[in-house]
């Protein structure tokens, strides 16, 4: 299970993650979260700095949010990347890479990772 | 199955135990049935009994138990359909079997139940027409990791291209796609890209769908099995797509290129890869950018690229290791002192037969065996693709083209095929010889080709190819082709032929090869100094080779080249003229016939022979060496073909086919342009080898009588 | 901490044989008689996988996990049928049910674990 915390800065609307981030009917609520958050912060980060799983149901959760903020002209980004979190990224070939467009890619929310093998 | 063994022992009595409840109930089910035959309830206790029995029989390794009760179960399958009824008879079988299965549980009765399960079953064969013939079946063990217990090591690494797409409800199979990734990591090396082009933005996302899926490059020597074993649970809903894409054989360090792939793996079209082809810019940015593939495709096609290039440059660097550098000058020793042997050898051979002595003969044969062997490896180890010319060609088809403003394009086919390391190196500057006049005279002007309905672009085409002990080597150019007229009006004012001489077809073009004739108006730097072609031939020939040109009026020229694989050996066969022998090289050899006396016609040294009514000229080596004597009655043509045509030589007789090492003539000799070497017969005389090409032209020169000939 | 299995099946040394091999693995196991006692299992229980026989009485191995997946919490919990050869139009029916995979009788533990690690670690 996992669980989540708010937190209103000057500039950006922090939400801190903790906990398991794998598939499970909660996975909904991060969802539903993120969604009512988009509607009214301009600037999201995600601290996943708590985090003790994460899974690529919830990665590709991620990058649907981060495709919505980028769509209405906002901004969503991670705070960090904790090792947890890049391994999980590079087990299942997530890198921006393979983001859809150079203006993406930019601001794309994963790290930029080489594909290669032993290169990582 | 290591561990296997243990395994049973544990088990073993919890089974045993378990069984004698399930018959004991099984027994109950039995009689109660027998009042009641109808209860379906009481059928499929008892239907279920006997498949425990079976399936935990099977685990704990009851093996005799397993195969009988399969035997009840499917009798009881049918009775459960409703295909057989219960009868007195029916019920009393199995009661019987039940005690023969509580038998073998205890191993109380020994072999005998064995031979009481086998009369059952025909007894139930024969009171069950329906019962399928399949007999006792084998239960197998279970396969789905077979693959993995099998050694790895044996089969050779493949590389595979994996494009895996999960139908996007997966997760509600229970399945999460990563631990398959991390399964096929396993395997081998392996490139693992998502794709992401399918996640929607977040007000459409629905957390239970998988909007990932996948490319893999995997290098794995498991086979192809050990992939679809991965995904076995999941490949009938999902697409998955496994192909080799590289087998590790490649010498080449160059893979396909990005559009190819991107074809290859559906990820475009044809038609929008040739629109982005038309652009000639990078064609990946150009596709992402007006929006023909995504940028995860195109990601994935590049990585592929740099995975293959890294792993066939590994492999080169692997290989390079395991070798050793040698000067060529050691090899071109060995190669000599081989040659020696041979000759050696054929001595030996020579002389056991003479001896009559079987011992000798047999280890002359063991000798020759050996000899033939050393010979073959050596030559192998002298063979070296033709590539490593190629890229002095393709420096020269740039720099050439830039400077005479053409536009012309270098393909090569063949460059792998391997030829004899010296000859590569006398071959190179002939070739490109060839390529310049391509450049120069052949291939048009831009503007010019555009006119004439052609591409801007010229096209030189090399190509490579081994044919029997020959390698031939093209040269293809579609500029103007030979102007045959320009030719010949040339060599008329030149003196090459006599005026109102009729030269035509492939002949008019070999006239390129004689000295002094270059068709171009101006001469350039290029080319076109009149010498040239003839040098060409010169250098070919001292390969023992052949070149020939064709043409076509402005469709473009075919040089072709010929000449043998190797240079330190050669095959020939063996004549005598006089007291002297000479060799005439086996691959333009054609056959062997007989003239005598009285079937001469013509005069002199010019010579015509009626060959199963084809007319061949021939020409009398007699002669040609000034070798005095009489010629016996009965002597021999050797019909050989060069250049397309026929020609005989006539000597006294044939000794036989030879293998022979050549030896260069000495300086003295280079001025005797029908020889191209000599070599040491097994008796120690020395045999002349004969330059057939020379001689013909030689004969060609000494007089135009060649139309006389076509007369008769 | 160790992932828990449910093994269900009707045969004590069936149940026996793959707990073993799954404790030998690392994995905490526990065991149900049937399709209803495999319920009540799973109310309790935390559970991560479930590994079930299909023919037992008192709710068979398909009607199992048809319910299964209307557990709150087992929408994405992997089940694994044991399947004998003769039992292949079960494998169909046991895939719509929302099977997760099969494995056939006989398998040695190796083939178990095999299978088990296509789904959890």
């Amino acid at each position: 299970m996992f669980e989540y915390r708010f937190e209103d800065l000057n500039h950006a609307t922090v939400l801190s993650l903790s906990g398991e981030l794998t598939l499970d009917e909660a996975i909904s609520d991060l969802r539903n979260v993120l969604l009512e958050k988009l509607s009214h912060a301009d600037n999201i980060v995600i601290n996943l700095d708590g985090i003790k799983a994460i899974d690529l149901s919830v990665l590709q959760l991620f990058c649907s949010a981060h495709r919505m903020a980028l769509t209405s002209g906002k901004s969503l980004s991670l705070s960090s990347y904790p090792t947890l979190f890049m391994k999980a990224v590079r087990n299942v070939g997530l890198s921006s890479l393979v983001c859809r467009n150079d203006i993406w890619r930019a601001e794309c929310l994963w790290p930029e990772l080489s594909m290669l093998p032993g290169e990582n | 199955m290591a561990g296997f063994e243990g395994f049973e022992d544990r088990h073993k009595e919890v089974f045993r135990e378990e069984a004698r409840e399930l018959l004991s109930e099984l027994e109950g089910s039995l009689l109660e049935l027998e009042e009641d035959p109808e209860n379906t309830e009481l059928i499929e206790r008892i239907f279920r009994a006997m498949h425990t029995i079976k399936g935990s029989g099977a685990m704990a390794g009851f093996d005799e138990i397993v195969s009988f009760t399969h035997e009840l179960e499917t009798a009881f399958d049918l009775v459960r359909d409703k295909k057989v009824p219960v009868t007195k008879e029916l019920i009393g079988i199995t009661l019987t079997s039940r005690d023969i299965l509580r038998d073998m549980l205890e191993g109380t009765a020994g072999s005998s139940a064995g031979q009481a399960a086998q009369e059952i079953i025909s007894n139930l064969k024969h009171i069950i027409p329906e019962f399928p013939c399949s007999g006792s079946k084998k239960v197998q063990p279970h396969g789905i990791n077979e693959k993995a217990l099998c050694l790895p090591g044996e089969e050779k690494a493949l590389t595979y291209r994996i494009r895996f797409r999960p139908n996007q409800d997966i997760f509600k199979i229970g399945t999460n796609p990563s631990f398959l990734i991390d399964e096929l990591r396993a395997l081998g090396d392996c490139m693992v890209i998502a794709q992401i082009d399918s996640i929607p933005v977040l007000s459409e996302f629905d957390f239970e769908a998988c909007y990932l899926y996948w490319d893999f490059i995997l290098t794995t020597s498991h086979g192809v099995n050990a992939i679809k074993d991965v995904f076995i649970f999941v490949e009938n809903s999902s697409e998955l797509k496994i192909e080799v894409i590289d087998d590790g054989l490649s010498q080449s360090p160059d893979y396909k290129k990005i559009g190819e792939i991107l074809l290859e793996k559906g990820d475009v079209s044809a038609e929008d890869l040739r629109k982005a082809l038309r652009q000639r810019r990078n064609i990946g940015s150009i596709m992402v950018e007006s929006g023909l593939v995504e940028q995860g495709k195109l990601t994935s096609a590049l990585a592929e690229q740099q995975y293959i290039r890294e792993k066939r440059k590994q492999f080169k660097e692997a290989e390079a290791a395991a070798s050793v550098r040698v000067p060529s000058r050691k090899l071109d020793v060995l190669a000599d002192l081989v040659g020696e042997l041979v000759t050696l050898q054929a001595r030996l051979n020579q002389f056991s037969l003479t001896e009559n002595d079987s011992e000798l003969v047999a280890i002359a044969e063991g000798v020759e065996r050996l000899t033939d062997d050393l010979r073959e490896n050596i030559m192998s180890v002298r063979l070296i693709p033709i590539s490593t010319v190629f890229s002095k060609l393709k420096r020269v088809v740039r720099d050439l083209s830039s400077e005479l403003g053409k536009e012309i394009e270098l393909e090569i086919e063949g460059g792998e095929t391997e030829l004899d390391k010296s000859l590569i190196e006398k071959i190179s500057d002939p070739l490109m010889h060839i390529i310049r006049n391509s450049i120069d005279h052949g291939i048009e002007p831009p503007a010019g080709r555009e006119a004439l309905g052609k591409p801007r672009k010229g096209t030189i085409i090399l190509h490579v190819f081994h044919s029997g002990a020959s390698v031939l080597i093209q040269v293809r150019d579609d500029g103007k082709g030979l102007d045959a007229e320009a030719i010949r009006t040339k060599a008329i004012d030149k003196g090459l032929i006599p005026p109102g001489v009729e030269i035509e077809g492939k002949d008019i073009y070999q006239l390129i090869f004689a000295s002094g004739l270059s068709t171009a108006n101006e001469v350039t730097k290029i080319s076109g100094r009149g010498v040239g072609m003839d040098v060409v031939r010169k250098n070919i020939d001292a390969l023992r080779g052949t070149v020939e040109v064709e043409s076509w009026k402005g469709k473009g020229t075919c040089v072709t080249i010929r000449v043998p694989l190797t240079l330190a050996i050669i095959d020939g066969l063996l004549v005598k003229i006089a007291d002297d022998h000479f060799v005439i090289p086996l691959s333009i050899v054609e056959e062997c016939v007989e003239l005598t006396r009285s079937e001469t016609v013509g005069t002199n040294s010019r010579h015509i022979a009626n060959v199963r009514g084809e007319i061949i000229p021939y020409i009398d080596l007699r002669d040609i060496f000034g070798i005095g004597g009489t010629p016996p009655e009965i002597e021999q043509i050797v019909i050989t073909q060069t250049d397309g045509r026929k020609v005989g030589f006539l000597v006294d007789s044939v000794v036989g086919e030879t293998q022979t090492v050549i030896k260069a003539l000495g300086s003295t000799f280079k001025k005797v342009d029908w020889i191209s070497g000599a070599t040491i017969l097994g008796d120690g005389t020395v045999a002349l080898i004969i330059a057939a090409s020379h001689i013909m032209k030689l004969w060609e020169e000494q007089g135009a009588q060649r139309t006389a000939c076509k007369a008769e | 901490m160790g992932k828990t299995v449910l093994i269900v099946d009707d045969s004590a040394s069936m149940r026996q044989i793959v707990s073993f091999a799954l404790k030998d693995a690392g994995f905490d196991v526990i065991a149900a008689v049937d399709g209803k006692d495999a319920l009540e299992k799973l109310n309790a229980i935390k559970t991560e996988m479930i590994i079930t026989d299909l023919n037992m009485p008192n709710l068979n191995g398909i009607e199992l996990i048809k319910q299964v997946r209307q557990t709150t919490g087992h929408k994405f919990t992997p089940i694994i049928m044991l399947t004998t050869e003769s039992q292949e139009s079960k494998k169909v029916e046991g895939r719509q049910a929302g099977a997760s995979g099969w494995i056939v009788k006989p398998f040695t533990p190796d083939q178990l674990l095999g299978v088990v690690k296509k789904f959890i670690r």
